[in-house]
């Protein structure tokens, strides 16, 4: 199989070719995605839409290098991270990916400060202490850094997950629908400000998303169905302008 | 990250309170043991240090600890022996073990005792017994059991008088007559062991290897008392082995404990673990956290254990000045070793079965 050197060389930072997934439950095969192609340019703020089930966070996951797909390729900054090791994954992720979770997933029982910083640890990012606070000024966090998680807002604590996710540079940023359990306003400020990140530091952005209000603030939206994602949208995939889709 | 380490620990309380607890527990058994065995051990030696022979003379295939209601050897081999050149003075004894106090006493009489040790039966209160059932004591055991002049002490169920107080450091806390714990013992005549003082210090090695080569003493056992405490650690029957299964049972308690802290922990913390793949965290950084973790309770339940060790051994002091602990500074690097073998050891396998955890699993984990 061709690796797709042409497709990278023009900017792609991820490509997928071809993947499927199947989970495997006890005897049960549960197929979640059939055969997904994909392309996403560098800096580009990519939307992922679709019903419940179809195969998103499956999807974002194998992107991320947290699941390894059944069949099929997938390239991340030119890399085949489907033929790593585990230990590379892990570097891939440490370096290159930044998750944000729908659940935001802070660590509940140390302070903002600490989340931020055992992030920083992780991805040993000692080099650079005015970009972290760059990104808490941003996302005006100053006021809440010794609070702990749950006592701030829900808007608040995704703009900490955000800070996690952002701190050690990575290349792309996955979110899993970030704002699913924010109000509009709120939903609103903060993609506002991942916008921001996205022209500033010119950070790729894939965010999965319900709200078609969120969808807009992509530059491209693709749909996905029962594990592959719609035909219409296959011809934007591998189109290079930065035309903006939405319904 | 201290940050995310202590708030693991203080997130369930009690689990961390009990296990510390538990591990300090394992710390203080052993160091009691080694300090109550060690400091009876040096204590006795140095007692019978004071005493000031030179050589123990005692039936063949006797130790120098239990050389105890084993009165079968015959009074006049005290004749022969003062025959031997080189040879002093020698005290015919019988070393008897109450088994009610678990203490030791002495038959002896007091000229030849005195001569051996060089006037060391030093009588503070009172006098020496005369015979019968009469006895004197030290002025530790006096203190520990509030005892008087005129008591009755009861020892092989016969009631002897305190009729003196001696000044510690000679061999046993309580003295009595020779011819009457013979009698006691039904060995008329016989004693368990010689005490044996020789002319010079030079005279001790050849008077020893004489009395080891020669008969009518070959045969018999005879030991210097500049060898005595090496010779007691390694006589007391079972010592070592005892030693041994105790610290096999402390490693043991503080293994399961931390493996079961641990694994407990990460069961609850897939979730956190999944959080930490997802933001690049090796499995060695994995590993590595519930190794700290693991290490930190140890150590605390160390620190603890020794701490209260220590306030045991005051509080015994206290309670029973007579009782000899005395815990070796060695012995607090073998159990901070130990300790911290087993807590490394215990977290081992939970360690390992959260870093190979599927991040996946957990993130999705509700
Ligand atoms: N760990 C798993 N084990 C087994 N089946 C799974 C697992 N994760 C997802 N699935 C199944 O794979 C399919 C796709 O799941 P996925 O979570 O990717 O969907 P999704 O599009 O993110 O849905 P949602 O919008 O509800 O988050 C579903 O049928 C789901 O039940
Ligand atoms: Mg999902």
């Amino acid at each position: 199989m061709e690796t797709g050197s042409k497709e990278l060389s023009v900017g792609n930072i991820v490509v997928v070719k071809n993947v499927t997934k199947i989970y495997k439950v006890g005897k049960v095969d549960t197929p979640a995605l059939r055969g997904v192609s994909l392309k996403v340019r560098k800096g580009e703020f990519l939307a992922i839409m679709g019903p419940s089930g179809c195969g998103k966070t499956t999807l974002l996951h194998l992107i991320g290098g947290l699941l390894t797909p059944t069949s099929g390729r997938i390239f991340v900054d030119g890399q085949d991270i489907t033929r790593m090791k585990d230990k590379e994954r892990t570097q891939l992720r440490r370096e290159k990916i930044g998750f944000i979770f729908q659940r935001y997933n802070l660590f509940p029982g140390i302070s903002v400060r600490q989340n931020l910083e055992l992030a920083k640890h992780i991805k040993k990012d000692g080099r650079d202490n005015g970009f972290i606070e760059e990104i808490i000024e941003m996302l005006g966090l100053k006021e809440k850094m010794d609070h702990k998680p749950l006592e701030i807002s829900g808007g608040e604590q995704l703009r900490v997950a955000i800070a996690r996710a952002v701190i050690g540079k990575p290349s792309i940023i996955l979110a899993d629908e970030p704002t699913g359990s924010l109000d509009s306003h709120n939903s609103q400020i903060v993609l506002d400000m991942l916008r921001n990140l996205n022209y500033k530091f010119n950070q790729t952005i894939v965010m999965i998303t319900h709200n078609s209000e969120a969808a807009a603030y992509a530059d491209r939206i693709i749909r996905m169905r029962d594990g592959q994602i719609e035909k219409k949208d296959v011809g934007s995939v591998f189109s290079f302008d930065h035309q903006t889709l939405t319904i | 990250m201290k940050g995310l380490l202590w708030a693991n620990i203080k997130k369930r309380p009690t689990r961390t309170i009990v296990s510390i607890f538990a591990v300090s527990l394992s710390v203080i058994m052993v160091l009691l043991f080694e300090g109550l065995t060690n400091g009876l051990i040096k204590d006795y030696a140095q007692r019978t240090k004071n005493t000031r022979a030179d050589l123990f003379f005692q039936p063949p295939g006797s130790s120098l600890l239990f050389a105890l209601n084993n009165a079968t050897m015959p009074y006049k081999i005290k004749d022969k022996l003062m025959e031997v050149p080189g040879i002093k003075y020698v005290a015919p004894m019988i070393h008897q073990f109450n088994k009610k106090n678990f203490s030791l006493i002495f038959g002896i009489e007091p000229d030849s005792f005195n001569k051996v040790s060089g006037n060391g039966l030093i009588v503070v209160e009172g006098r020496i017994f005369k015979g019968g059932y009469e006895c004197v004591v030290d002025d530790i055991y006096k203190k520990s059991h509030h005892t008087k002049l005129g008591d009755k002490i009861k020892i092989l169920n016969h009631y002897f008088t305190v009729v003196g107080i001696f000044k510690s450091g000679v061999g046993a806390r309580i003295l009595v007559p020779l011819k009457t714990l013979q009698d006691l013992n039904d060995a008329h005549n016989k004693v368990s062991i010689f005490y044996i003082k020789c002319d010079t210090k030079k005279d001790i090695d050849r008077v020893y290897k004489y009395l080891k080569n020669t008969p009518p003493f070959k045969g018999y056992t005879v030991n210097k008392a500049s060898n005595i405490y090496k010779l007691m650690t390694s006589s007391l029957p079972g010592l070592k082995e005892f030693t041994f299964v105790l610290i096999a049972v402390s490693v043991i308690i503080s293994f399961f404990v931390i493996l079961l802290t641990m694994y407990t922990t990460i069961s609850e913390r897939t979730r956190e673990i999944g959080i930490l793949k997802s933001l690049g965290a090796s499995k060695r950084y994995i590993i590595f956290m519930i190794l700290k973790e693991a290490i930190t309770l140890t150590s605390v339940g160390l620190g603890l254990g020794i701490g209260l060790t220590y306030s045991v051994v005051r509080f015994l002091h206290k309670i029973k000045p007579s009782l000899p602990i005395e815990i070796q500074l060695k012995w607090i690097f073998i159990i901070i070793g130990l300790a911290l073998f087993s807590g490394v050891f215990g977290s081992f396998y939970p360690a390992f079965k959260a870093a190979r955890q599927d991040p996946v699993d957990a993130l999705t984990f509700e």
